[in-house]
């Protein structure tokens, strides 16, 4: 039973041609010697050299001998059952429902014979795995994770003889990371049994519902509902849109279902009429004989808000950088833009509908954020500068000074009344453009600053930065102002502010020292990137100034996503700041979950990174949840945030229903076990699974002081009567 | 002693605001010089127009006067800033995506390999512009080649309210005509995605050939003048949309 191993480092036919060389050298050269040396002398030495050398080589070869030894005691089986919400149907072929149909076949004679050989070990799962000493499904588990429940399981047998794992399920595994991976890591054979149709069942079901997840009161909000179904060709069925806390139909539509197409979609619309996060559902008409009529409706949230931010952008050229903006921000569904560019002759370009510079304080007072673009303070009338300053300072307003020769150069905003507003200091002469490639790089707040924040992880976020295509030229000979706050310099002279912002009176002004960021909307393709962070760098930019002024936005509180299923970890991250809008990272931080029913619970936030910390939630039942946020430093409030989200039990168990065979063949495959139905479960040979495990040890019978000893005393011995003779 | 003295005027020396200006003047160049990062972009922020180099025999570098003639007009007559002279891209050229604005003119057959169909409708719809004039003989390969790279996009007739013919000067009856050759009346196309307008296409009106120097056609100065203004219309549009 017991084998040798030796090393991999040094092959066994490289260590037998050193052996062979080296004794050829040592004769040669005994033979070779002028003293007069006998036979058995001469052959004495050879050998006690030789002897010595072999024994060096033995100890590189690192022999080990494996000594399997035989696992009298009985191994261990983990039974693994499905018992999630997929497996409370009942398929068309079959009168009893899923989680039935395993009660049926794996009873208690089942589990009888199997531990026989085996200790056996039942756990039911959905999204985590439960050890039970019986039987007890119920399938009302809200998500599947078929590689949490062999990992977990096997985890707590590791170490142990493990004959292997039976796995039970439709196969359906909605969460988690990929079963298969696990499955080959785990190095022990896992047996699946599948349980369900795997061809399509008759059904129909909303598969996805798309939507702007903010909208604006008397806005319309379009729907865009895609439908699977299978079984029901021809049939017309109808689409209805209602909203939580109102009756009736806001929407509906008609569909000719049409399986041979696959995903067919209808469009729906609502125009919302107050503020708030609004609950919507989507439902198609269910017909007879369907699998299921859990999947026939799909709830969702939306936040309504009183308006489009408003953002009026002047500027004074067209121009490549103006463009790309324009573009953005019209694009942008929650912005609504003014765009102006002043002509030669003073006026604006024509624009349809026709726009102009407000007239009056009231009129501009309605703008969220405004943006100068490239033009020279001459070009502005005087009231409209006094407008400007008198907005920033005293109405909240918010305020981007975009980089340009006309803007940042001679005669421009450094030398007009309203150069203290900028957070930059321009020397005499105005800027000047120099053209020599660049990459800006983010300050210490600038790398998590939601302006910068381009991906919450910072070093995500610092090499996304790093990686977008360089900008042509930047501006020399401006400064910081003292007080601003810079997010980004220039890549190699770090005094050179590339975006920065102060606060001036009541207002914020921002700004950004480039001409050619438009590189990062149209230049990013050839360095295969997309326009995605451009897009996502100025929605941050107006977002951000157009809600700074309020004290609330200091603490931002947000979910990875809208709707959960129950049990799902639900993660809260909130992001904390103080009055000069650097991150704070000794928040003490005080914060409750509103559940549907109305309870509280407490939540508990821990301190991550740059002014982020974060809690995890188990929601337990269906509905809308509330998450209010305070952080307070030294007793004192920072300011307060809150999220919220809707928790829905039928999301993903019910999205795909029929048996997915090829993952548990997959899984049985990869991990030396088999596959079988549960119809066919005599087939599962119990033979088959091997009740008798081997344990191996390895043990080294190289690495001890016996064999460097008598090396030593080979050539010790060796050296005494070569001396002794006189030999060299 | 000595020695410390002479380092005492030495670090005077370095010490003088010329020298120290110089010196990081230096540095900032020698780091840029081993640092400097490729950039297929553009040095300047001039505005400029690419003439797009095409295959299939046609003369695509027909009229070399009419790209730095109508730079010169948009110069003289607007605010944009704008070069002196044309630039030569073809589809497959990386600098393709510095000219978000292309220009294409011919007599001829015009063909574009796969990988060039693949590339210009990338570049239209990620945010470039074509404006392309027949200047008689274009038409037909033109048309199946923009089939080729929008199946599923036709050439529309621009109506006449749209903003390509308004954004600077007024031309309520639509696209002038410059040149003569068949008394067909002229016509713009657009090809649109997303709202954008991404390809305008005179035909049977040669805006082109108003653009170049008088004595190339000797179009009356009227007709020229047209030229001009339709063709810093189409720049303006793009510019401001």
């Amino acid at each position: 039973m017991n084998n040798i191993q030796l090393s991999q480092s040094l092959p066994l036919w490289i260590a037998t041609i050193i052996l062979a060389v080296s004794s050829a050298i040592i004769i040669y050269f005994y033979y070779k010697t002028d003293k007069p040396l006998s036979k058995l002398f001469r052959w004495s030495l050879i050998a006690l050299r030789i002897f010595a050398i072999l024994l060096i080589i033995f100890c590189l070869l690192e022999p080990s001998i494996i000594i399997k030894e035989e696992i009298t005691k009985k191994p261990h089986l983990l039974v693994l059952l499905d018992d999630s919400q997929s497996m409370s149907l009942t398929d068309a072929n079959s009168r009893t429902s899923r989680i039935d149909n395993i009660s049926q076949v794996f009873n208690k004679t089942f589990f009888e014979d199997l531990s026989k050989k085996f200790n056996i070990h039942i756990y039911q799962f959905d999204y985590e795995p439960t050890a039970v000493d019986e039987l007890s499904l119920k399938g009302q588990g809200a998500l599947t994770d078929i590689s949490r429940a062999i990992s977990r399981s096997f985890d707590e047998w590791k170490g142990q003889p493990i004959a292997g794992l039976v796995l039970v399920s439709d196969g359906e595994s909605n969460t988690g990371e990929d079963a298969i991976k696990t499955a080959q890591r785990i190095g022990v054979p896992i047996y699946t049994i599948g349980v369900g149709q795997k061809t399509a069942l008759k059904d129909i079901q909303i598969s996805r519902v798309e939507v702007n997840p903010i909208a604006y009161v008397d806005h319309i909000l379009p729907i865009k509902v895609s439908i699977n179904s299978n079984g029901y060709d021809g049939r017309e069925v109808r689409i209805t849109l209602t909203q939580s806390g109102l009756s009736g139909i806001k929407d509906s539509a008609s569909l000719k279902l049409n399986s041979s197409v696959g995903e067919q979609t209808v469009e729906l619309q609502v125009k919302p009429q107050q503020e708030g996060t609004l609950r919507f559902s989507v439902s198609v008409q269910s017909m007879p004989d369907e699998l299921t009529l859990q999947n026939n409706t799909h709830t969702f949230l939306v936040k309504v808000m009183k308006t489009k931010l408003k953002v009026i952008y002047v500027e004074g050229r067209p121009r490549w950088e103006s463009t790309f903006i324009n573009r953005a921000l019209m694009r942008d569904p929650n912005i609504e833009l003014t765009y102006l560019v002043a002509t030669k002759q003073g006026g604006y370009y024509p624009q349809i509908p026709s726009k102009s510079f407000p007239k009056t304080r009231n009129e501009l007072n309605l703008y969220d954020v405004i943006i100068i673009g490239d033009i020279s303070p001459n070009m502005l009338k005087i009231d409209q500068i006094t407008m400007i300053k008198d907005y920033i300072e005293n109405n909240n307003g918010s305020l981007i000074f975009l980089g340009g020769k006309n803007s940042f150069g001679k005669g421009g905003f450094g030398e007009s009344i309203l150069k203290d507003m900028l957070p930059i200091e321009i020397g005499q002469g105005g800027a000047k453009q120099l053209s020599l490639p660049f990459n800006p790089i983010l300050t210490q707040q600038g790398m998590t600053h939601p302006i910068t924040r381009l991906s919450d992880d910072i070093n995500e976020n610092t090499a996304i930065w790093r990686d977008l295509p360089p900008l042509s030229r930047f501006y020399a000979g401006i400064g910081v102002r003292s007080g601003a706050t810079v997010l980004a310099e220039h890549q190699l002279e770090k005094d050179k502010p590339f975006i920065a912002f102060q606060r001036y009176g009541k207002g914020l002004v921002l700004m950004i020292a480039s001409d050619d960021l438009w590189q990062w909307a149209f230049g990013v393709y050839p360095y295969g990137g997309d326009d995605s962070y451009y897009k996502k760098f100025w929605s941050g930019v107006i977002r951000w100034l157009a809600s700074a002024h309020t004290q609330a936005e200091r603490v931002n509180v947000e979910t990875d996503k809208q709707v959960f299923s129950r049990d799902e970890n639900v993660r809260i991250k909130a992001y904390v700041y103080d009055e000069n809008y650097d991150p704070v990272n000794d928040a003490q931080i005080k914060a409750q979950a509103k559940t549907p029913s109305g309870s509280t619970h407490d939540l508990i936030f821990s301190f991550e990174e740059n002014g982020r910390y974060a809690s995890n939630f188990k929601p337990n039942i269906d509905g809308n949840y509330q998450v209010d946020v305070e952080a307070l430093r030294n007793g004192r409030s920072m300011g307060k945030g809150k999220s919220e989200f809707l928790v829905q039990t039928t999301s993903l168990e019910f999205q795909n229903v029929q048996l997915n065979e090829s993952l548990l063949r997959n899984i049985a495959d990869i991990s030396g076990g088999t596959y079988h139905h549960i119809d066919n479960i005599s087939e599962l040979n119990i033979s088959e699974l091997k009740d008798i495990s081997l344990t191996t040890k390895e043990k080294s019978i190289w690495d001890n002081g016996v064999i460097l000893g008598i090396a030593l005393a080979f050539l010790t011995t060796e050296w005494i009567l070569r001396k002794r003779k006189g030999l060299v | 002693m000595d020695f410390t003295q002479k380092k005492g005027i030495s670090m005077k020396f370095i010490d003088t605001p010329f020298i120290k200006l110089g010196l990081r003047g230096i540095s900032f160049l020698l780091i840029i010089l081993f640092t400097a990062l490729p950039s297929f972009a553009q040095k300047d922020d001039k505005f400029t127009i690419a003439r797009l180099k095409y295959g299939g025999g046609g003369d695509w570098y027909y009229g070399q006067t009419m790209i730095p003639n109508l730079l010169k007009g948009l110069n003289e007559r607007t605010n944009v800033d704008a070069g002196n002279k044309q630039e030569i891209v073809e589809l497959t050229d990386k600098k393709l995506y510095s000219y978000p604005f292309i220009f294409m003119t011919g007599h001829g057959n015009v063909v574009f390999t796969d990988e060039e169909v693949r590339d210009l409708r990338l570049y239209l719809m990620r945010g470039g512009f074509l404006w392309a004039n027949d200047d008689y003989g274009m038409d037909k390969s033109f048309r199946r080649e923009m089939k080729r790279v929008f199946p599923d996009k036709d050439l529309i007739e621009v109506p006449f309210d749209h903003r390509i013919y308004h954004s600077y000067y007024d031309f309520p009856n639509g696209v002038p005509k410059i040149h003569e050759h068949d008394g067909k009346p002229p016509k713009g196309y657009g090809i649109f995605h997303e709202g954008r307008m991404i390809v305008f296409y005179n035909y049977e009106s040669d805006i082109a050939d108003g653009l170049e120097d008088p004595a190339v056609h000797n179009d009356p100065p009227e007709k020229r003048e047209e030229a001009m203004r339709m063709a810093i219309n189409i720049v303006i549009y793009v510019l401001t949309n």
